[in-house]
């Protein structure tokens, strides 16, 4: 059945011819490659040319020495005392305290916003040109620009220079870590050239570098900064924003809004007449959207955003409950943001035909191949969570039966919570596969049945909704359920609320029970465990011991 | 994942880099090493001297290494605006057993006058000797700047291997980097600011 077809079951829609994108078309959202960045890697690269030539030809070395000589030389006889007084100051920012003040306003801003992948790519490209530009000082083993007197301070080898290679790195991570994309970061773009334009024009002035050092250290901070910043915290993937609340959220400006919009019309044949985001704080894993659909009668469809920041947000919440529980279930994350939302789809799929109360599944709208994709199903209109709504008899039995259906098709749902189990007209409705398993364990399907007891319990009380599941599971299922369930298993929106109420459900549950089972263990360790836990300690000792001295500290 | 273990294992290299940066400084140059040959025209003159004669302008004397005897090694350089410091180890235990330092000025009190057989430079000499190490000073004084060599050693054998180490301590005249810094550049630039260059 096709999402127009499956609409027009309900409420009739407007059609669009389905176009398949031909060879060669580029995708609905294209994948941006900025060229800028690899501008700077090839001016560095003539740069690393260059003291390759200098390093090991004497006519090189001298003719570089004698032209920015001449340079200094001609700078010097324009000196005067006031100028002199005003470069110190226009130097100011790439001296040890300039750099420090501009280190630690990051590291307060960064750490105030969470932005923990800015911080961590922002420290690391900070050491890693601090010590590429000493490493390559100490071989290259430049002096100082000879025949001019130097009226500032320096340290150290002159080639490349250190506090610029430093301060330009610093200038362009600051840009990329807390200046969102967009028009405010173009803005400021030509303010961190200005800066480090006038800075550089100082140093020179002050002969502390050379014309060409000056060059150098810029280049190979500029760059180094540039490239770390879009390989490993890419503005599609991690955007940097002021909003509060879940960054993994995408934002949905005007090209994405035109991307949906083109690719649900011709993958999907409905024509969207509105995209906006639905309900972002209740979602991690994705960007959830309420799409409006053109047709005689106001229809909407849900759809799930997916792109790599929702993939790193898996591998993360996987390693974490792979460090928590061990191995007690299959913990693999997804390599591509494709298999991850094809996962979700095809789970979403098999419980809908299984009979099961889930929305209906539309189909998978790519926007950009491999990298972002949109999982679009039914909008449940009007429906709301079971903890907000009126809880019968009718509801509990439809939750149990749920369970009881998913037992006997071999599935489980393993994210059982109240944000998940929805109603409405006296319906109860399951959302949210992403984490569904076929032919699951038997303490998986146990946790299940616990969850969703602890769910329909919330509203009602732990003696009903038990003599409602005595008719549906026997008493040792429902012990099993119990023996399964504890702490962590639980999904944190139920221990959350649960904890709120004020209320020992769980001991409730295990009171009402006529005999309890020996709980079963959740703690399983492997090897894959141990390794893990010991890198992820030896990292963290590290962070803090380098935070520490990076803190304490001058970068030069 | 992959990113992930390259970006810690990234952080964990350039860590321990930043802890030895220092190290980076040393081998392979082996610090500022004295000319090969002074007359008719200075030869073998690396980066590390010329910086060091730098970071004192006024020096009329720097400092400089021979090759080093047996079991000692050189550590870093550290050269900045009004100093420069060149540190020697000795054997495995003994780090920064030697420290050869170039300022402009230093303090020499309670130091006694000796022989120098440097020209033009004054030497004084300060040594505190107990049973368990060696600990001595000596000041290379001038009008425009200081040498000094101090030395810590956990021996009683440190006498004899100041000793030894001082052969490889030598001291170039200013006027030789000048004429090489001339020579090198066919006269289009000098090694100090000229007058009307200040």
């Amino acid at each position: 059945m096709t999402a127009e077809s499956a609409l027009d079951a309900t409420r009739p829609v407007v059609r669009a011819h389905r176009r398949r994108r031909p060879s060669g078309e580029p995708p609905p959202l294209p994948h941006r490659i900025n060229s800028s960045g690899k501008w700077w890697l090839t001016l560095a690269l003539a740069v690393v040319l260059l003291w390759v030539l200098a390093a090991t030809t004497r006519t090189t070395a001298m003719r570089l020495d004698a032209v920015d000589h001449a340079v200094l030389s001609r700078i010097a006889s324009w000196r005067t005392s006031w100028l002199t007084q005003f470069m110190d100051v226009v130097g100011a920012p790439a001296t040890r305290w300039g750099l420090q003040v501009i280190w630690l306003t990051n590291l307060v801003v960064l750490l105030f916003w969470k932005r923990w992948r800015h911080l961590i790519v922002w420290i690391a490209v900070g050491l890693v040109v601090d010590n590429a530009a000493i490493g390559i000082g100490q071989t290259l083993q430049r002096p100082r620009p000879f025949g001019v007197e130097i009226l500032g301070d320096w340290s150290g080898f002159a080639m490349p220079s250190l506090p610029l290679a430093v301060l330009s790195s610093f200038l362009v991570s600051t840009l990329y870590a807390n200046v969102p994309a967009g028009r405010l970061r173009q803005i400021g773009k030509p303010i961190v050239v200005a800066v480090i334009t006038l800075v550089a024009i100082s140093r020179v002035y002050l002969a502390q570098d050379s014309p060409s050092d000056a060059l150098a250290g810029t280049v190979i901070g500029v760059a180094l900064a540039l490239v770390a910043f879009r390989t490993f915290a890419s503005n599609d993937v991690f955007p940097v924003t002021y909003r509060r609340g879940r960054t993994a959220h995408l934002d949905i400006d005007e090209r994405r809004l035109a991307a949906i919009t083109r690719a649900v019309e011709d993958q999907l044949g409905l024509i969207p007449e509105q995209v906006k985001p639905f309900r972002l704080e209740g979602s991690g894993g994705s960007t959830p959207l309420r799409i409006k659909v053109k047709g005689d009668e106001e229809t909407y469809v849900f759809g799930k955003l997916y792109a790599a920041t929702h993939m790193r947000a898996d591998r993360w919440y996987k390693l974490g409950r792979t460090l928590l529980y061990g191995r007690l279930e299959d913990e693999k994350a997804f390599n591509t943001v494709r298999r991850l939302v094809q996962y979700e789809d095809y789970m979403l799929r098999l419980l809908y035909e299984t009979g099961l109360p889930v929305p209906r599944p539309y189909g998978i709208v790519e926007l950009t191949p491999e990298r972002e994709y949109l999982l679009v199903m039914e909008f449940l209109n009007g429906a709301t969570e079971i903890g907000e709504a009126d809880i019968d008899d009718d509801i509990i039995d439809q939750g149990l039966r749920v369970v009881r259906q998913m037992w006997e098709a071999g599935l489980a749902h393993r994210d059982i919570k109240p944000a998940n189990i929805l109603v409405r007209d006296g319906q109860l409705l399951m959302i949210d596969s992403a984490f569904g398993q076929i032919r699951p364990s038997p303490w998986r399907q146990a946790v299940d049945l616990a969850n969703m007891m602890l769910v329909l319990g919330l509203r009602t009380d732990a003696r009903r909704v038990y003599e409602r599941t005595r008719l549906y599971f026997d008493d040792d299922e429902i012990a099993e359920a119990f023996a399964a369930t504890r702490g962590l298993t639980m999904p944190s929106q139920l221990r959350r609320m649960l904890r709120t109420q004020g209320q020992d459900l769980h001991a409730e549950f295990l009171a009402l029970l006529p005999y309890q089972l020996k709980p079963v263990r959740i703690q399983r360790w492997s090897m894959r465990r141990v390794a893990l836990s010991a890198a992820i300690l030896t990292a963290g000792v590290i962070g803090i011991l380098l935070a520490i001295q990076l803190v304490v500290s001058s970068p030069i | 994942m992959r990113r992930l273990i390259a970006l810690t294992a990234c952080a964990v290299l350039v860590s321990s880099l930043s802890a030895c940066s220092i190290e980076l400084g040393g081998p392979p140059t082996g610090g500022p090493k004295c000319p090969t040959r002074i007359e008719p025209t200075p030869k073998g003159v690396n980066g590390s001297l010329l910086l060091t004669a730098q970071a004192v302008p006024n020096a009329a004397v720097v400092p400089c290494l021979r090759p080093l005897p047996a079991g000692w090694t050189f550590h870093d350089l550290t050269a900045r605006k009004g100093k420069a410091r060149i540190v020697l180890d000795f054997g495995r235990d003994t780090n920064r057993a030697a420290t050869i330092t170039l300022t402009r000025t230093c303090d020499v009190r309670g130091a006694t006058e000796a022989f120098s057989d440097v020209p033009g430079v004054r030497k004084y000499e300060l040594v505190h000797d107990s049973k368990s190490s060696y600990r001595s000073d000596r000041f290379y004084v001038n009008s425009g700047s200081c040498i000094t060599h101090h030395f810590v050693l956990n021996s009683s054998t440190g006498a004899a291997q100041v000793s030894a180490l001082t052969r490889a301590l030598g001291f170039v005249d200013r006027a030789v980097l000048r004429r090489y810094v001339h020579d090198y550049s066919d006269g289009r630039f000098e090694l100090d600011p000229t007058p009307e260059a200040s």
